[in-house]
């Protein structure tokens, strides 16, 4: 059974969201992640760029498939994880660990912030219950 | 044993290369090159004897599997035998020492062996012409893609508008790709419960966009559309295009013509169909066939036959070139010889024993190995693992451990819409001994997946590797020696 | 011929297996009236015959290697050593299909894995791909890649990119519907630095110069990097190389500052074919990779720890991303490859540089005493490799045409590819030309001034 903390919302897409002072981090759920088995590359959007509601805004690869992920929330990308950045620079990134989002999804593993631009978005994402509910299915 | 890498057995002044003698005055680089280009030294190649060059890369071919080597049962590739006189032909100096530039007059024959290549597809296929410049199958879609566009664009507006192409859930993964590289939009249609186009799916997106329907005929699943002539029918009807995919051509051919099932369009794999030989990956060749209204749009230039004379022609409305020349010629020479040497009657005995082959296998292995689609197939069929699931062994555990008993494996995880999938293709030229060893090995490996599913997990153990680490290679990917 | 093993009573027995009472009934799903019975082609005929038939189509085909020949133009006539073909034979190399299968393809994996590395050293890129069609797809692909990754939507081309490659890119890019193609024009031969610089702008996704270009002139590949840098455009900086052999004297794309080096290798271990099969390659820095279309191969380890090798990165391609893949590209050209990997490994270092000095010699040797004929001259006085433009008296058509009469292959009248060069022959001289062929040719060149042009 994967774990879905109390503490975070959820979308359908198997990502959950944390929201603090208008910014909210977002990461892929337990579910996603074993679904997916191991990840081994993450596409980031960039620190700055302005995303919609349900727009692509990344991909997590494991060896033979690779996921879109969509952004929950409208809103401005305001941090990345940094140990998902193969490179930072230009230079190769030592502490580039994909596998966070396997071992950690919920901390380590979290994807990027974003501060959000319409609160009233907030009331689509899904409780931890309904989330529950909907990988049951 | 490892076999290090031809870097590792490299040692300054080993090499046993000589260069041929100078007989003209020499010329030191930096009177007549610009200095700021010329290069301090040259790239740090390896310097490797004769002999030891040799052993290096037979010892790599011992760690290989070839068809001369292996059953190579890989579903939806045709690994057909590679006759070798093929490689005989395709070796003959008249046809690898003539310059592509070379005059006209001095290619007749290579220009001539192309205009008779054509002419015997489209007997095949019962197309009305044929460019031979794909280098590969995917290569040919692309080039087929982007001739409907132009096409379409000839019409004015209303063709203008045909922006979409429709292709079925079970496709190649190239169809889409291909597609989208020309600038269409692809739409996915469904399958049905008996692993047909679903009717409805298509009817639904069979609109103005609509540009083409493109197939695989027979389909990934080895099947043959039981609806055929209605796909056909509503799909002419929308003014949409059908394309064939023609991977699965070793089914069809000298059996039923392509143009008579009402295709417009397609492409032929002579690395699958023609018995050319893969060549770990290349160089292919993918012909495209086209009915007559199509024609002013393949690519330039075409062999063409007039007056005695061969020659290479062009046309206005033609899309333009797909790769530098006339495409990979030798693979023509290759295919061309195989189809002079079966025949007519050959051709379609070819077909006739690999569909036959297929069903013999299929209904041997389907009480061991789910199958989804329980019908008559025709040149492939596609099991499932799913049962064997059970112990936690899966579809690409089952293809590891069938390197182990000698086997190369079947294509695995495709088409995807069968789930845990085991596509398997025997071909006409395996014996009836050859696939009797392998549908024993098929049975023992399910019950080994029973009785010791570890061993099946853990497979191979007999290769010259065992399993190896994708996830390491894909997060700190080694793509060359340092 | 026929490569069927089955005996007749086999073929009865499998037939009972399935249940079917003929091999007809297996392909009743097909619409009966669509049902053929027979190919209107001629029956099978036996080895020797189809020996013979073959034989004798080769046999029309003038040879090049029979009759001194100055033709390069994209194609050159190089020697290939003997190992080349003895690896390629092996049937355990070209019977086998993409290896998928990593553990019963370790050969292959690990001769495209070597291949990699030597076309890293030779263009000094940070990551080669498996291989492409031939020089001119991966030029396209890069100009491709180039708009995907810099989502710009215009590619500047050199006026002396090979124009087979010119006519590919702008089948691919659909003669520039939805890409700007622009043509960077010459001066002396080479592409105008001056127009280079006004032409860059914030719109340019690539920009692909040709060194050597296809006149044989050698481009100012550093200082064109040099300006890239300085104008402080995203746009990529792609060369392309239709000879490799120039590499064994002339800087490496990446050292000369592009972003991606791609071109044909058919020059390394391969005969010209008339045309194909070839090799494309394409390389890049670092920072690209995962835009790269292609296969890869990466180094990794087996359960035991072992090393082991293996397709890597596949979601860039089609079989997984499907519509988003990078490119439609399926397979490589694996045996072209491999012909490329032996053929350097035995040339060696010093070999290449040899090879790179005979053909620098020979063609300087060609030119000079061409250029010393009356009425003949450069086309441009710009320095080149080994080929080079030249403007013939009478026209090279006149000239091609006195050449063929006297058993010799010209080079290339480059009036085919543009009518403002309709003057201009293109003449190769490579390892495998002899001083006394060149002398031969020289001595024809004369007389044919004497008699065919004359002195007004």
């Amino acid at each position: 059974m994967s774990k879905i903390p109390e503490n975070l919302l959820y979308t359908k897409e198997h990502e959950w969201v944390k929201i603090k002072d208008g910014v909210v981090t977002i990461g892929i759920t337990d579910y996603a992640q074993d679904q997916l088995g191991d990840i081994v590359f993450v596409e980031l959007p960039e620190v700055g760029d302005e995303v919609t509601q349900l727009e692509e805004m990344g991909v997590v690869e494991s060896v033979k498939t690779a996921s879109d992920m969509f952004a929950p929330l409208s809103g401005e990308i305001v941090g990345v994880n940094k140990f998902l950045m193969q490179e930072v620079d230009g230079e190769d990134n030592e502490d580039f660990h994909p596998e966070y989002v396997n071992q950690d999804p919920y901390v380590g593993g979290w994807i990027c912030k974003i501060k959000i631009s319409d609160e009233s978005e907030l009331e689509g994402l899904l409780s931890p219950e309904d989330y529950k509910q909907n990988t049951a299915q | 044993m490892n076999e290090g890498l031809i870097f590792e057995i490299s040692k300054p002044g080993g090499g046993g290369f000589v260069a041929p003698h100078r007989d003209t005055p020499s010329v030191n680089p930096k009177d007549v090159i610009q200095r700021d280009i010329i290069a301090d030294e040259p790239p740090d190649l390896p310097e490797v004897g004769e002999i030891d060059l040799m052993r290096h890369f037979t010892r790599l071919s011992h760690k290989n599997y070839g068809v001369d080597t292996h059953f190579y049962p890989l579903g939806s590739c045709t690994m057909k035998y590679n006759p070798k006189v093929n490689e005989k032909t395709s070796r003959l100096p008249g046809f690898t020492d003539i310059h592509p530039y070379a005059n006209i007059n001095d290619v007749q024959g290579a220009i001539e062996l192309m205009v008779d290549l054509e002419n015997i597809l489209c007997e095949i296929t019962g197309m009305d012409a044929f460019t031979l410049q794909p280098a590969a199958g995917a290569h040919g879609e692309l080039t087929a893609i982007l001739m409907l566009r132009s096409y379409f664009d000839a019409q004015g507006e209303k063709g203008q508008k045909r922006d979409t192409i429709l292709i079925p859930d079970s496709a190649h993964g190239t169809n889409p790709a291909s597609a989208a590289l020309a600038g269409f939009k692809t739409v996915e249609i469904k399958s049905d419960e008996r692993g047909n186009v679903d009717l409805s799916s298509l009817k639904e997106h069979l609109d103005e966009r609509a540009a083409c329907l493109m197939l695989t005929m027979p389909n990934t699943l080895g099947l043959f559309d039981e609806n055929m002539d209605e796909i056909t029918r509503i799909t002419h009807e929308n003014g949409t295009l059908i394309y064939m995919d023609g991977a699965n051509m070793n089914a069809l051919m000298g059996v039923s013509k392509p143009a008579d099932l009402g295709f417009d369009i397609m492409h032929l794999n002579l690395h699958k169909t023609f018995s050319t030989p893969h060549g770990g990956g290349g160089p292919g060749s993918g012909p495209v066939g086209v009915v007559k209204k199509l024609e002013p749009y393949l690519p330039d230039p075409r062999p063409a036959f007039e007056n005695g004379r061969y020659f290479f022609k062009t046309s206005p409305q033609s899309i333009g070139k797909v790769c530098s020349f006339y495409g990979n010629f030798l693979v023509l020479v290759k295919a061309y010889t195989y189809l002079i040497s079966l025949g007519g009657d050959g051709i379609r005995e070819a077909a006739r024993m690999a569909v036959l082959n297929a069903n013999y296998l299929k209904e041997n292995i389907k009480d061991t190995y789910l199958l989804k689609y329980d019908r008559k197939c025709l040149h492939e069929f596609v099991i499932s693992a799913i049962w064997q699931t059970k112990t936690g062994v899966h579809a690409k555990d089952i293809a590891k451990r069938l390197l182990d008993y000698g086997y190369y494996a079947p294509t695995v995880y495709f088409p995807l819409i069968v789930e845990e999938a085991l596509m398997i293709e025997p071909t006409e030229t395996e014996s009836k001994d050859t696939l009797d060893g392998f549908i024993e090995t098929l049975k023992k490996i399910d019950e080994e997946s029973r009785t010791d599913p570890d061993k099946v997990k853990n497979a191979p153990f007999t290769t010259p590797v065992k399993r190896v680490d994708e996830v390491t290679a894909a997060r700190k990917p080694v793509l060359k020696h340092t | 011929m026929k490569y069927i093993p089955h005996t007749g009573e086999e073929i009865e027995e499998m037939l009972k297996s399935i249940g079917a009472e003929s091999v007809d009934s297996l392909f009743s799903d097909i619409p009966r009236d669509k049902i053929i019975s027979s190919l209107n082609l001629p029956p099978g005929i036996s080895e020797q015959e189809v020996i013979r038939k073959l034989t004798s189509l080769a046999e029309k085909n003038k040879v090049s290697h029979e009759t001194p020949g100055f033709l390069g133009a994209g194609a050159y006539r190089h020697f290939v050593p003997s190992v080349v073909d003895a690896v390629l034979s092996r049937s355990e190399f070209y019977s086998a299909y993409t290896p998928y299968q990593a553990e019963a393809s370790q050969g292959i994996l690990q001769s495209i894995f070597e291949y990699q590395t030597l076309i890293c050293k030779l263009t000094g890129m940070d990551a080669s791909n498996a291989s492409h069609y031939d020089g001119a797809t991966a030029c396209a692909e890069a100009g491709i890649m180039a708009v995907n990754a810099t989502r710009k939507k215009e590619i500047l081309y050199s006026g002396a990119l090979h124009p087979e490659y010119v006519r590919v890119l702008k089948t691919y890019f659909r003669d520039g519907k939805e890409v700007k193609l622009r043509e960077i024009p010459l001066k002396d031969g080479i592409t105008s630095v001056f127009d280079l610089e006004k032409m860059i702008g914030k719109d340019t996704a690539g920009i692909i110069i040709q060194n050597p270009n296809c006149l044989g002139f050698i481009e100012q590949a550093v200082k064109i990097g040099g300006i890239i840098k300085k104008a402080k455009t995203k746009a990529l900086y792609i060369i392309a190389v239709t000879e490799p052999h120039s590499l064994g004297l002339l800087k490496t794309p990446g050292d000369c500052g592009a972003d991606i080096a791609v071109g044909e290798g058919a020059s390394l271990g391969m005969p010209v074919s008339f045309g194909g099969p070839y090799l494309g390659f394409m390389a890049v820095k670092n920072k690209y990779l995962r835009k790269m279309p292609g296969r890869l191969v990466g180094q990794t380890i087996d359960a035991d720890g072992k090393t082991a090798y293996c397709l890597t990165l596949q979601t860039r391609e089609q079989h997984i991303r499907r519509e988003k893949a990078v490119s439609n590209i399926c397979t490589n050209q694996a045996l072209c490859a491999l012909a490329a990997t032996v053929y350097l490994s035995y040339v060696g270092k010093e070999g290449f540089k040899e090879i790179a000095m005979r053909n620098l010699e020979k063609s300087h040797y060609l030119i000079h005493r061409i250029v010393e004929l009356p009425g003949f001259e450069m086309y441009q006085e710009s320095p080149f490799f080994n080929e080079c433009a030249i403007k013939c008296p009478g026209g090279a058509e006149k000239v091609e045409r006195y050449l063929r009469k006297k058993g010799i292959t010209p080079g290339f009248c480059a009036g085919r590819w543009k009518e403002e060069w309709k003057d201009v022959m293109i003449f190769c001289a490579t390892e495998v030309n002899t001083k006394k062929e060149i002398d031969d040719m020289i001595g024809c060149l004369e007389v044919y001034y004497r008699e065919e042009v004359g002195v007004v």
